[in-house]
């Protein structure tokens, strides 16, 4: 190859007073050298270590990456005789200094492990308090705003209900009702088979009334208007709407908090109201169709062996669930930090974790109140 | 030098509309490889417009654009991609990616071109930073971390990092105070030196413009009225450019007398 040629180049002398020298040829920019990273580096293990003399001055042109082969070659210390143009001189400084600096340690595997699960669960902690606080906070200021009844946000409130109400119904309303069909589909089955198809009324009546419908509103709440609300608080702390609410003095929780949770306290009772309705016509239609009861009769069964209690209970629930919803989704809207990955991560945990809180919830209340409306 | 200048980026003819506004009409521009050009214009003149055509982000309506001698309005995603590892761009804002650390987003270019083995990318990103003046304790921090003026030193690393032939600015030095703006003029004038790159930028800031420009083009009344060494430009009879240099003499004088009164 051409020492005068763009071309990477290595080649080694011995100097006049025996010792052994080695001169770089060429351009090591990395448009020149990117192809070949691996065969340069090995040619210049191959000529020369740290003791012999480096002469880089008949060097075409040399960035970083250049550089960085070299500094491999060497083992990270810079050469006792090397001599460099002035205008290279920037980058072996800095690859120098670089490794001067301490190399961070990471800690072994099992330390590593339980630093994890110290901080996980740390985190669980301190999300549980926030969220009280937020609880608190949203507390305070529903109840100062009582006082001054021309202060409740009213627009927002029914914004919120529109949302996570009104647009709700069409998903709502099928999914209940293709619930009702398949629960009295395979209830009814089992139930024929040992001569007791009348009670798939009672089946149906206690788990849609108790359990189903309360529930599937608020798993389709918390997908639905959880993430939403996680997002829309995200991307104002993104573009710097909080910031800007706080220093007009006002208060994000009383602004976007507690409208939400007034709005989803009213919103979701309706939305299970309307969730029973449909799961129990599907189911209707299911015992007709299959088990040959008439729908007349399904109704009055219904009304007949379930109690109202029943009723209000599962409506009660909704009202909490969607409260804890409002409440999951606005805490984990609040700790979304500017930037994407944050935003998606943060309404992906609202969602898991408004789940698992109502479900959490749920459980308790079931044990909690089993002896009501039986 | 004796050598006939070579063009990098040649603009012909160049018409740009948008939604029945006429934009540019019959705008010529030359860039010539290793000047840096600076490109003023009034606000709303289509600075931002032309930068984003040569960019290739939009289509002229007509004339032809060539960057790096490639038409831009032909090129393929494959060609895009191997014009992309010969040309950098710094954003007005930086466009730093902001889920990625500094780390990361410096190493973005080198990785999508598959450039650099990932055991010598440490030293690679780090020194390329230290050279923008970004510390390697700073690499792990993330853009929303980072100061204005530390982001403009990430996103001049990012777009150094591939050594390109052409470096595009879109107002180097916006939104940073005086302080930090004289830094980063100086900062990109040593980097010019240090990656030998042509550089073409949109500015409104005479300091900017004395310190690193070698030609400044005045985008006026939709084309190109002028484009010469900055001290022809200012001699250059023009209502815009009387009034975009008074107004800067006025304000430097301002701040003169402001230092003197204190």
């Amino acid at each position: 190859m051409n020492p005068n040629g763009d071309g990477a180049l290595v080649a080694c002398d011995v100097d006049a007073d025996g010792g052994k020298r080695v001169t770089v040829y060429g351009r090591w920019d990395i448009r020149a050298i990117h192809e070949h990273a691996h065969e340069l580096l090995g040619a210049l293990r191959a000529v020369g270590s740290r003791a012999v003399r480096w002469d880089l001055t008949q060097i075409r042109d040399i960035d970083a990456a250049g550089a960085t082969l070299m500094w491999h070659a060497w083992d990270r210390v810079r050469p006792e005789q090397l001599e460099v143009r002035a205008e290279d001189a920037w980058v072996f400084e800095n690859l120098a200094q670089l490794s001067a600096a301490a190399a961070v340690s990471v800690p072994a595997w099992p330390y590593a492990l339980l630093t994890r699960a110290g901080r996980t669960a740390a985190e669980i902690l301190g999300s549980g308090a926030e969220l009280l606080g937020l609880l608190g906070a949203a507390a305070i200021d529903a109840v100062a705003m009582l006082r001054s009844l021309a202060e409740i946000p009213r627009r927002e409130i029914t914004a919120i209900i529109f949302r996570s109400g009104t647009q709700a119904l069409a998903i709502s309303g099928l999914v209940g009702f293709l619930i009702g069909i398949v629960l009295c589909y395979l209830s009814g089955q089992q139930l024929r088979d040992i001569g007791a198809q009348s009670y798939v009324v009672n089946l149906v009546g206690f788990a849609v009334f108790r359990e189903l419908g309360p529930m599937l509103a608020a798993i389709l709440n918390a997908g639905r208007s959880g993430s939403a609300i996680t997002a829309q608080i995200g991307v104002m702390r993104v573009t710097e709407e909080l910031a800007a609410m706080s220093v007009l003095g006002i208060s994000p929780v009383r602004r976007l908090v507690v409208p939400k949770l007034i709005g989803q306290v009213i919103a979701l009772p309706l939305v299970v109201v309307w969730t029973d309705v449909a799961a129990i016509f599907g189911a209707m239609l299911g015992a007709r169709l299959q088990l040959g009861i008439a729908p007349a009769d399904f109704l009055h069964g219904i009304v007949r062996v379930v109690p109202l209690a029943n009723v209000l209970f599962g409506v009660g629930k909704g009202a909490l669930f969607g409260a804890t919803v409002a409440l999951v989704s606005c805490h984990f809207g609040f700790r979304i930090r500017p930037d994407s990955e944050s935003l998606a991560a943060g309404t992906t945990q609202a969602v898991v974790a408004g789940l698992t809180a109502v479900l959490v919830i749920d459980a308790v209340l079931a044990i909690a109140f089993s002896r009501v409306g039986m | 030098m004796g050598t006939l200048p070579t063009s990098i980026v040649s603009v012909e003819g160049l018409q740009t509309q948008f939604d029945g506004v006429q934009i540019h009409r019959d705008l010529n521009l030359e860039v010539w490889r290793d000047e840096t050009l600076a490109i003023i214009g009034g606000s709303g003149s289509g600075k931002s417009t032309l930068l984003n055509l040569m960019l290739g982000l939009f289509k002229p309506s007509r004339g032809t654009i060539r960057v790096l001698d490639s038409d831009m309005s032909r090129l393929g995603a494959v060609e895009r991609k191997q014009w992309a590892t010969r040309c950098g761009v710094v954003f007005q804002g930086g466009a730093l990616f902001s889920a990625l650390n500094v780390f990361d987003n410096v190493a973005v270019p080198v990785r999508e071109a598959r450039w650099w083995p990932e055991e010598f990318l440490n030293e690679l990103v780090l020194v390329t930073l230290r050279t923008a003046g970004i510390s390697a304790e700073d690499a792990g921090k993330l853009p929303a971390q980072l100061s204005g003026g530390m982001i403009k030193r990430v996103a001049l690393a990012r777009a150094l990092v591939l050594k390109p032939e052409l470096l595009f600015m879109d107002e180097p030095t916006a939104g940073l105070d005086p302080e930090q703006c004289h830094a980063v003029v100086r900062l990109i004038a040593r980097l010019k030196q240090v990656y030998k790159v042509t550089v073409v930028m949109i500015t409104h800031d005479v300091d900017t413009l004395s310190a690193l420009a070698d030609r400044v083009a005045v985008l006026a009344e939709q084309r190109i009225i002028v484009a010469a060494p900055p001290a022809e430009v200012m001699r250059f009879p023009h209502p815009f450019i009387e009034h975009f240099f008074n107004s800067a003499n006025a304000k430097s004088a301002g701040r003169g007398h402001g230092q003197h009164g204190e």
